[in-house]
């Protein structure tokens, strides 16, 4: 099984979210496994055709948030956290409302406004702390 | 002569372009991003090649008319200069790799590495050659007597030196060139891990062109690798027996010592069975044929939603 991330160039969004969010998906969904290797920051922003500077703000983000470690001479390892693992409920509830929208034929941006309203109306949860 | 060296060159080199245009030609390509990457290889084998045998013929014509005679060094490291100019027409050809076009952009989450894409038994035999090659060229040295001269001490304890013998005076240079090209294999294999991924082919068909590219890579390093290897030992081998034979007609009087005789003949023995291992392992075609689109059953893909 291949597991792809597709960037669109024309969308506001900019590009390392759109990584960013992809990969975040996939380790989410579990497509990405805990110990999964993801290709070097040059070979992933070649083959996207983007700079490797891109890539590389997408992983640290991505590290920032406790989903991937990068260590040296290994490359950068997915690091499923237990807290996207145990969270079954909101994982259905989520692919739920993405069936839903595709039953309404809403566009993926407004599913994704559906659910940031729905977090926005809910208030901002509390940030886990960060060891200094 | 001369003629006959251009003549033979432009038959190598015709050859060897003729055998890369058959080749790009027979390739199963499924698009046309497919077709251009293919181009793009062949070109670049092209022009690599061409560098690589123009190079050592122009350093055969110069030996051939004299105009490299007494330039040793030069001559020893020959081939790992062209070797090197070789290794970089294929860094520039795939930094240069076509990369993605259009507003809308894949990418597979495939770990691409050296080992994965560099044929095993190629790839250890392209660094054993390496490391035989500067085992050989100390050992020359430590054998040596002087910058570029052996000895051997006579019964009457006086000592008969020969040259030219790989000492350190040819044995440096060799080495310094040696690591370099090791370097710039190394380094090419890992440009050609890292180009772009050719669009709209499966995983397949695109580590097959990855897999041909370090093949034509590790072919040329480890040629030029036994072209030197070869020519040192080949000097070593011819010294070392005719310091064994002696000089029966000379000032001084030396005796045969068969022990070196014999040494010479099989260090000579072995250099040309390393030329010509080293020529088949560049030249023989190897079944690694393109994975058919049309035969290829489609991967199961998973896209972020």
């Amino acid at each position: 099984m291949s597991v792809r991330v597709r960037i669109d160039l024309d969308s506001p969004t900019p590009q390392y979210e759109q990584v960013r969010a992809q990969i975040a998906a996939l380790v989410t969904v579990g497509d990405l496994d805990d110990g999964d290797r993801l290709p070097t920051v040059r070979a992933l922003a070649n083959d996207l055709g983007i700079a490797p500077g891109t890539i590389a703000r997408a992983y640290q983000e991505l590290e920032a948030a406790g989903l991937v470690v990068s260590r040296r001479r290994i490359g950068t390892l997915v690091t499923a956290p237990p807290r996207t693992l145990v969270t079954k409920a909101p994982r259905d509830a989520a692919t739920n409302l993405a069936a839903l929208a595709r039953v309404q034929g809403l566009t993926d941006q407004e599913a994704h406004d559906l659910l940031a309203a729905a977090l926005l109306k809910h208030g901002r949860a509390a940030q886990p702390e960060v060891a200094q | 002569m001369s003629v006959v060296l251009i003549g033979l060159s432009l038959l190598v080199v015709g050859g060897a372009l003729g055998l890369l245009w058959w080749d790009q030609r027979r390739s199963v390509a499924p698009n046309d991003a497919a077709r251009r990457a293919v181009r793009h290889a062949a070109y670049t084998s092209a022009v690599a090649v061409a560098c690589l045998a123009g190079g050592l013929l122009a350093a055969v014509g110069g030996q051939d008319s004299g105009v490299m005679t007494g330039m040793g060094r030069l001559v020893a490291v020959v081939p790992a200069a062209t070797g090197a100019l070789f290794i970089v027409a294929h860094a520039i050809g795939d930094l240069t790799w076509p990369g993605p076009q259009g507003r809308q952009r894949e990418a597979d989450l495939e770990v691409r590495t050296v080992s994965g894409i560099a044929p095993t038994g190629l790839a250890r035999w392209t660094w054993t050659m390496g490391a035989l090659l500067v085992v050989a060229t100390v050992a020359f040295g430590l054998a040596a007597s002087g910058p570029r001269t052996i000895s051997r001490t006579l019964e009457n304890g006086q000592t008969y030196t020969l040259g030219s013998f790989p000492g350190w005076w040819f044995g440096a240079p060799v080495l310094i060139a040696t690591i370099a090209v090791a370097l710039a294999c190394a380094a090419t294999l890992r440009v050609i891990a890292a180009r772009p991924a050719v669009v709209g082919t499966s995983t397949d068909w695109d580590m097959w062109l990855r897999r041909r590219s370090a093949r034509r890579v590790l072919r040329g390093s480890q040629l030029v690798a036994c072209m030197t290897l070869a020519g040192t030992s080949l000097l070593a081998g011819t010294t070392v027996r005719s310091l064994g034979l002696g000089d029966t007609q000379g000032f001084y009087a030396t005796s045969v010592n068969h022990g070196y005789v014999v040494v010479g003949i099989i260090i000579s023995w072995l250099a040309l069975a390393v030329l010509a291992a080293g020529t088949l392992v560049a030249l023989v075609p190897v079944r690694d044929h393109a994975p058919d689109p049309e035969a290829a059953v489609p991967s199961t893909e998973r896209v972020a939603p």
